[in-house]
């Protein structure tokens, strides 16, 4: 694995607390990797440090064989997509995306075709004379990746880039981000507190909790085997009952008991929702555990107050070590 | 960066320290010395100048400063804040109509607006003019000079410091809350008394600031519209610095005004000093 | 919000006791008697302004101080303004501020005293350029107060993002946040502009004889008694300065 940016131990104390605790990771080239956790949990000022908007106490940054540490932002070559786009209100569209070009000394006639083709990229052939002010939020969310991507940095931040947009916009927006990082080869570093997004656009993922990372790896790996419990919780639903971690898509729930040797549990149906392309059906057992059975939205209808089991299969269970 | 921003506030720091703050040092120092005989100041030090604010003569001028301050500054606040509820009350549109409507007077030239007063007020003004010729009265009505010209000169000059801070305090109240009350029962006299004016309050309190401190150090208006009689601590403080030609002790009085400006600018207005400046 | 008919009355009233006295003087400048009966229309006190040669050079001087410590002061203060904005100090916004809450006496009599100090060393007079340096000084919180509003609404995102792309300190303020400030700094410049053509009594404790203002000439006019000549000049200072304001108000609105 060709590594493209690596942290060492890398730790940041504000006057209250430790943000980051002697984070370590590699980021392989060309990889979509993306930093999830909740909020405060350090991401946000890892990106930063990558940026150069603040220094680590300790640690270093190496990027492609290059110490990053105490270099001016400018001085690196890094660029960031921010969270509410941080585009000029008094350049056009345009005239934002050859801002970085121009900062490099690049000639007016180098640099309008590579302008003119990074918004076709971005599908805003039209837009280019256009204020920010006269933009849609999705159009300045491509102007801002535009703008960052023309310069041809080495990495690519990405700080929640998604977070300003309405949800159905969302998910447009993620396919043809994850379409043009694969097409450009640019390596990205993509933080969020969304497990979805995190999770269908990432190649790479390292889950941070207090500073801390939890656990990196593919996203199936993360989803389906989580190492900690915090792992587990964040990116979906657990049922954590009898001792074991258990997915609710994972969870049957049948009036009889089953027979085939599955682990069982007894409880009592509390409620039932309707999402549209399943039940989920919220029961708890005698412990007072709580467990929610997603099924089938043809399924039979379980009534509050049913005695009913819920069971699984084993080798489903989370196998989380803490 | 730190070379930049030391660069960029350097001639303000340079302004400041050799422009502001020495020359208030000067004047803090002469407070203490005596006065020279052809004026200016020698050597003894004392405190004599200071004990001298206390003379019954020169307390009475501090003391009529005091309360015509007072006056015109809550006259102000009864008139701004129901003028700064009608503008916050109006339609988008004609709201900065209304604003600019107070704000032109205030810019234009302060000596001419108090010029127009005494127009208005003198013996041979447009006010007497009047009510001689309407066979209202026999004789001229002395309506200048006098400590009620002065406090109506200074409502009329410092009126727009008032609004401008109420103003800006009632647009920011959550219309949401005005709703709520009445949801709850309250008349809108009620609204007013319960909600809007215990939320007005840091408005007030910067009002109240804001045309207090130079009612108190007014010098154009009390020397125009005042005559001799009513002079404040500012004709006061000038005129030892030229005819009466007592430095040290038109300094004692600045540096008093200044203690009490200071005081007053740090308790009444310490916690909204941040967000209204 | 439905206004009630009591505030509106009021408020007209008020409209009318701060614009009244002026508009009546404004009026009477066009009367040709000098005295306040109005007895017919006339530009008589207008001719006589425009020829008075002592209230020519007063202007020309006011208006040469107020430029020159306008273009002074509004560079000082935004620079001022921009630094404070990177990083607060509070002994400079504590002694701006100050100097803005102090009364004008107090401000001139120590700048003369100041003035007077300095003279006996270096042997130089009262004059214009005495009066300029006190103009500056405390016009530089005025623009600090109205460029730092401005800069409050702005998002330092804005400036990570220019060095980001490559920009520097000194590219990311020239290219990207004093575009931004353009209508603030105006609207700065016009307030300091109005603040010194306007200023008596700090400019008549420091102004030497050669150096006399149009408020100083329009003080001593005022003082000997009715004279409808400062009424007409009140008439084009009034609506001078009203054009300047609605100048000012419409670029902040930018």
């Amino acid at each position: 694995m060709d590594v493209s940016l690596a942290l060492q131990t890398l730790t940041k104390t504000f006057p209250s607390h430790r943000v980051v605790d002697g984070i370590s990771l590699d980021v392989p080239k060309s990889c979509f990797y993306s930093l999830l956790g909740p909020s405060g949990c350090g991401k946000t000022t890892i990106l930063r440090m990558i940026a150069g908007f603040a220094e680590p106490d300790s640690g270093e940054i190496v990027l492609n064989g290059r110490k990053l540490n105490g270099l001016r932002p400018y001085e690196r070559p890094v660029t960031t997509v921010f969270q509410n786009y941080a585009l000029f209100p008094h350049l056009t569209a345009a005239e934002n995306i050859a801002f970085g070009l121009q900062r490099r000394g690049e000639s007016a006639a180098a640099i309008a075709p590579k302008v003119t083709r990074m918004l076709e990229l971005v599908g805003l052939q039209e837009k280019g004379g256009r204020l920010p002010a006269n933009l849609s939020g999705g159009e300045k969310q491509r102007t801002a990746l535009a703008r960052a991507l023309v310069v041809e940095p080495e990495l690519l931040l990405l700080d929640e880039p998604l977070s300003a947009l309405d949800p159905a916009l969302r998910k447009r927006v993620r396919i043809e981000l994850k379409q043009l990082q694969q097409r450009l080869g640019i390596t990205f570093l993509f933080i969020t507190h969304d497990q979805e997004e995190a999770l269908s656009l990432s190649d790479r993922i390292a889950v941070m909790n207090k500073g801390k990372i939890e656990q990196i790896g593919t996203p199936r790996e993360i989803y389906l085997t989580p190492r900690t419990r915090f792992v587990a919780s964040f990116l979906g639903a657990v049922n954590w009952v009898d001792g074991a971690g258990i997915r609710p898509e994972s969870t049957r729930i049948s009036r009889q008991a089953p027979g085939n040797g599955a682990r069982a549990v007894e409880a009592e149906v509390d409620a039932s929702t309707f999402l549209g392309d399943c039940f989920h059906v919220h029961t708890r057992t005698a412990k007072g555990e709580t467990v929610t059975a997603q099924i089938p939205h043809d399924s039979e209808a379980f009534a509050n107050g049913d005695r009913v089991h819920v069971w699984w299969d084993r080798s489903d269970e989370l196998p989380v070590q803490e | 960066m730190n070379r930049l921003r030391a660069l960029f506030l350097a001639p303000s720091v340079g302004f400041t320290v050799i422009l502001f703050l020495i020359p208030l040092s000067i004047i803090i120092g002469y407070s203490f010395q005596t006065r020279g005989v052809y004026g200016g100041v020698t050597a003894p030090w004392t405190l004599e100048n200071y004990q001298r604010l206390f003379d019954p003569l020169y307390g009475l001028i501090l003391w009529r400063s005091l309360v015509m301050a007072l006056l015109a500054t809550a006259l102000c606040l009864l008139i701004a804040f129901p003028l700064a509820l009608f503008i916050a009350r109006a339609e988008a549109k004609w709201k900065s109509v209304y604003l600019y409507l107070v704000i032109l007077p205030f810019w234009t030239s302060f000596l001419v607006r108090t010029y127009a007063w005494m127009f208005l007020l003198r013996d041979t003004g447009l006010i007497n003019s009047l009510l001689l010729s309407m066979g209202l009265i026999r004789e001229p009505l002395p309506l200048l000079y006098n400590e009620t010209a002065v406090v109506v000169g200074l409502v009329y000059g410092f009126l727009p410091f008032a609004v401008l801070p109420l103003f800006s305090n009632l647009e920011r109240l959550d219309k949401n809350l005005l709703e709520a009350a009445a949801d709850l029962g309250a008349t809108p006299w009620e609204t007013l008394r319960h909600v809007v004016l215990p939320m007005c309050a840091p408005g007030l309190r910067a009002a109240g600031v804001l045309v207090f401190i130079p009612c108190l150090g007014s010098y154009l208006t009390p020397d125009l519209l005042g005559g001799g009689k009513s002079i404040m601590i500012g004709n006061l403080i000038q005129n030892q610095f030229t005819t009466a030609r007592d430095w040290p002790f038109g300094a004692a009085i600045s540096l008093a005004l200044m203690a009490l400006v200071m005081i007053l600018m740090v308790t009444v207005l310490r916690q909204d000093a941040e967000d209204s400046l | 919000m439905k206004q009630s008919r009591f505030l509106a009355v009021f408020a007209a009233l008020v409209y009318a006791f701060l614009h009244v006295p002026l508009l009546i003087l404004c009026a009477f400048s066009f009367n040709r008697s000098k005295f306040t009966i109005w007895e017919g229309f006339s530009l008589d006190w207008y001719r006589a302004m425009f020829s008075d040669r002592q209230l020519g050079e007063a202007t020309w001087n006011s208006l040469v101080i107020a430029a020159a410590s306008t273009i002074l002061a509004t560079a000082i203060g935004t620079l001022c303004a921009y630094g404070l904005w990177k990083r607060g100090s509070k002994w400079l916004s504590g002694s701006l501020y100050l100097s803005l809450v102090t009364p004008e006496i107090v401000t001139g009599i120590s700048l003369l005293a100041f003035f007077q100090w300095g003279f006996r060393y270096l042997h130089l007079q009262l004059g214009m350029h005495t009066v300029i340096l006190a103009h500056v000084a405390f016009s530089i919180a005025y623009v600090l107060l109205v460029v730092m509003a401005r800069l409050r609404t702005a998002e330092p995102a804005l400036e990570e993002a220019a060095l980001d792309l490559g920009a520097n300190e000194w590219q990311a303020f020239r290219l990207v946040t004093l575009p931004m400030l353009k209508p603030g700094i105006a609207a700065a410049a016009l307030l300091a502009f109005t603040v010194s053509f306007d200023d008596y009594v700090i400019t008549s404790l420091v102004a030497g004889v050669d150096s006399e203002t149009l408020p100083m000439v329009l003080y001593a006019m005022a003082r000997r008694g009715a004279n409808p000549v400062v009424s007409a000049i009140s008439t084009v200072i009034f609506v001078g300065f009203g054009a300047l304001i609605l100048l000012s108000e419409r670029m902040q609105k930018a």
